[in-house]
């Protein structure tokens, strides 16, 4: 997702509509400060990686590689947990990860994007992966879009 | 589907409904690609996920 000085559009926006000159050119009014996605991060700690993908096709992997790496981290290197810091920046289809279910209803991203909700075993309308992305932030994941 | 500009929506309205609606402690920023080097300026070490293994 875009914000801040130049614009602002997500994954489905981006294929619903193209900034144009009359765009913003700061976020609306009630958006996050465009500086706490850096204090977000801020950290003292070694244990610090960024995750990048736009394969929303892949993102059980996604979780499990970001799973891992928190394991690893703790248990094996001995990272205190308080201080690691696992930024997931999603990007083109990842994005809609980040979204709650109401932009998933709206832009049918499941149809768009061939994710299946593992309840009704259709095309997901909601984001079925909140509960993953709450167990990883909990854990220290901090998840950009 | 049913995209912003086929719904009529302005990019002010869409902009908007994408942040407000947003999961919490999802934090949007300016682009994906300048946040990787920023946060590899950081000591952030990048680690990339394929499509598939």
């Amino acid at each position: 997702m875009l914000i801040g000085g130049a614009a602002t559009i997500g994954a489905a926006a981006l294929a619903a509509c193209t900034p144009d000159k009359s765009a913003p050119a700061s976020p609306p009014a009630g958006a996050k400060s465009s500086r706490d996605y850096e204090k977000a991060v801020e950290t003292t700690g070694d244990a610090r990686a960024a995750f990048a993908s736009p394969h929303l096709a892949n993102v059980s992997t996604y979780f499990v590689q970001a799973k891992n790496w928190l394991d690893a981290m703790e248990k094996s290197y001995g990272a205190d947990p308080k201080l690691i810091k696992l930024v997931m920046v999603n990007y083109g289809p990842m994005n809609f990860i980040t979204y709650n279910d109401k932009i998933w209803s709206t832009y049918k991203a499941g149809a768009w994007q061939t994710v299946t909700d593992p309840t009704t075993k259709a095309d997901a309308v909601r984001n079925p992966f909140v509960d993953d992305i709450k167990k990883l932030q909990d854990r220290g994941c901090v998840f950009y879009t | 589907m049913d995209t912003g500009r086929a719904s009529g929506k302005t990019f002010e309205d869409v902009q908007k409904e994408m942040l407000d609606n947003l999961i919490p402690g999802a934090y949007p920023i300016p682009a994906a690609v300048a946040e990787i080097s920023r946060l590899q300026q950081r000591g952030y070490p990048l680690v990339y996920v394929p499509k598939a293994f």
